[in-house]
């Protein structure tokens, strides 16, 4: 508990804001505090702290990707300059390429499927019964609060080739032939089985916030629209989206955001195999990075993950942007 | 799955009211409840059915864990016993525990002031700063491992402790801060001018004033943090792998996989122990953090 110690508060003061506008000599502290100096001092120590603890990563992961960089060099302590020789090797790769591709392929598939399977359970929640939707609510939450290492833990174990129930099951339903299928033995199963994990794992998020959104929409809206005649579709393509929209944008963001990052899922359950055919970018930047010991190597990739993952999320920014501007 | 995405297909059968025949729409909306009900069952049996087989598996013999049997006989109590008597388990729980609770203490704290600034004020850099909040939410922590190793290793010698995990969390989180500030955001600015215009400086308004009113905001972003702390993987491999006693329960818990190889019910045993945390804060704040989590994402 000592850890709670630590300097928990984030006082403001302490040195100047960064670009703090000139005319202001605003106090320190309590009362006086200067209405406009206020936000300077507020995110003052998180803008530092991101500097030293994300920045200095950031700017260091840059240099060392210009740099051959391996266990030898490192024990060594001997630095030596490639230019952008690890750029070149990665971009001519067919396999850096492919993970790409993976990733973004991945990223689309699972947020696709988390925000369909979301919304359907979300508006089945809404049409149920008082007590059934308390036990779909419950389940939801339990899939929801297990951790990432045990679900991980219970797919292995589900799609286990030899104790696996999903094996057995199928076994039963007469597919002899899947008695013993090695899940983790090919590309296409193994992303099969961390899809359907990450979905089942996403989905009550997205059901749950659906739902506590759905609520807040007066019933009137939904009398009128069957008055009208609209059916299932057309109410919630006129009445629940246009209205939900600002969730199923931010819903959406952050899916991709949690997908694309998904790092123990992919790792923990497979390490990215077959032979590396399931590596998704964060993965492969790891393993070659640090399980490789090619760490100039796996700065260079990284930066890479950066750039397309800022180009990724550049609509988004632009979106924000505008909504901020409209405040 | 399929059953899943399939769900709103059958809501498409109330729309017509104009039938006159009132036994016609009665026999349709009975047939309707019951569509709707055996989805909903199935939906629930989709993500309640793993959870089922880890507990059963987890009250197993050996024996019995390795055959296709689901119901276990006899129920084996004792090996919740075995794997708590594992060595180190009671350190793992031990440090989650420690991790969990003060980097959601940390991160509140000081995420509270850096969000309020983000929704209460015009500033100049305000959009470059919340760029920069939403930048850092979405770069995968893999990508600065190597630096950021390099840094707490070499610079400051605390590998092999919690401390890189718990210190930058003294330092606000991008997610924490993203998801208040948008509650935030929807709280009227004539609260925070009328605070002023009763002289009560910007700590007191932020104190007395905001504080209250995001009280399930903050809530629901305290229990994700917990949560995220409480599963976080990658950050302990890192940092804490090097010394088992500063293992946490979800390093611990792959480790433990793989000393434990073929014998399921251990492992699933020890799986349930390191959810029954998550699972039992869950279901008593389960209102504040729906609620919370409403608030904050569906009004942004």
């Amino acid at each position: 508990m000592a850890a709670q110690t630590t300097g928990a508060r984030t006082r403001p003061g302490r040195g100047r804001a960064p670009d703090a506008p000139p005319a202001d000599h605003a106090r320190r502290g309590g009362r006086g505090l200067g209405a406009r100096s206020a936000p300077y001092l507020l995110i003052l120590p998180a803008c530092v702290a991101t500097i030293a603890l994300l920045g200095y990563p950031l700017v260091r992961n840059v240099i060392i990707s210009f740099q051959d960089l391996n266990a030898f060099q490192l024990i060594q302590h001997t630095t030596q300059w490639t230019g952008f020789s690890n750029y070149t090797d990665q971009l001519s790769s067919s396999t850096f390429w492919h993970t790409v591709l993976r990733s973004v392929l991945f990223t689309l598939a699972n947020v696709a499927l988390i925000m369909a399977a979301g919304t359907a359970v979300g508006l089945l929640l809404n049409r149920l019964g008082k007590r059934m939707r308390l036990v779909l609510q419950l389940g939801l939450v339990l899939a929801w609060a297990m951790p990432v290492v045990a679900g991980t833990t219970v797919y292995q174990w589900l799609f286990d080739s030899q104790y696996g129930v999903v094996n057995w099951f199928l076994a039963k339903l007469d597919w002899h032939s899947m008695a013993g299928y090695n899940w983790f033995g090919h590309q296409f199963s193994t992303f099969s089985v961390i899809t359907l994990m990450i979905v089942w794992q996403s989905v009550p998020f997205v059901a749950l916030n659906l739902y506590a959104g759905l609520t807040t929409i007066s019933a009137e809206l939904f009398e009128a629209a069957r008055m009208d005649g609209a059916g299932a579709w057309r109410t919630f393509g006129s009445v629940t989206f246009p209205i939900l929209k600002p969730f199923f944008l931010g819903t959406t963001f952050l899916e991709v955001i949690w997908v694309f990052k998904a790092f123990t899922q992919v790792y923990a359950l497979n390490a990215g195999g077959p032979e590396g055919s399931t590596e998704t970018l964060p993965v492969y930047a790891f393993i070659e990075g640090v399980g490789n010991q090619h760490y100039g190597m796996g700065a260079a990739i990284s930066t890479l993950t950066i750039v397309i993952l800022l180009a990724l999320m550049s609509y988004y920014f632009r979106i924000m942007l505008k909504q901020e501007d409209d405040l | 799955m399929t059953d899943v995405l399939k769900a709103p297909a059958p809501a498409s059968a109330p729309a017509s009211r104009r039938g006159t025949d009132a036994r016609t729409a009665r026999r349709r909306a009975a047939l309707e409840w019951v569509a709707i009900h055996s989805l909903g069952v199935a939906a629930a049996l989709f993500f309640v059915l793993p959870f089922v087989f880890v507990l059963l598996t987890s009250l197993m013999s050996d024996n019995q864990a390795l055959t296709r049997s689901l119901w276990p006989h006899p129920f084996e109590w004792h090996n919740y016993v075995t794997v708590f008597h594992t060595a180190g388990f009671l350190t793992w729980w031990k440090n989650s525990l420690v991790y969990a609770v003060s980097g959601t203490v940390l991160t509140v704290v000081s995420s509270v002031p850096v969000a309020y600034a983000l929704a209460k004020f015009r500033f100049r850099g305000r959009n470059t700063a919340l760029m920069l909040v939403v930048a850092t939410m979405m770069l995968p922590p893999q990508v600065v491992i190597v630096p950021m190793y390099l840094f707490w290793a070499n610079q400051m010698h605390l590998t092999g402790t919690l401390w890189p995990l718990i210190i930058p969390m003294a330092f606000g989180d991008a997610f924490t801060v993203f998801l208040l500030r948008q509650f935030l955001v929807t709280i009227p600015n004539e609260y925070v001018d009328a605070a002023r215009v009763d002289g009560c400086g910007e700590l007191r308004t932020l104190l007395r004033v905001i504080l209250p009113m995001a009280r399930p905001a903050i809530a629901a972003v305290a229990l994700f943090q917990f949560f995220s702390c409480w599963n976080d993987y990658f950050g302990p491999q890192i940092y804490a792998s090097e010394n088992p006693a500063a293992w946490t329960l979800s390093y611990g818990l792959e480790t433990f996989k793989g000393a434990h190889q073929t014998s399921w019910n251990l492992t699933m045993a020890a799986t349930m122990l390191v959810m029954a945390p998550v699972i039992i804060v869950f279901f008593f704040a389960q209102k504040a953090f729906v609620e919370g989590v409403t608030l904050t994402g569906v009004k942004g």
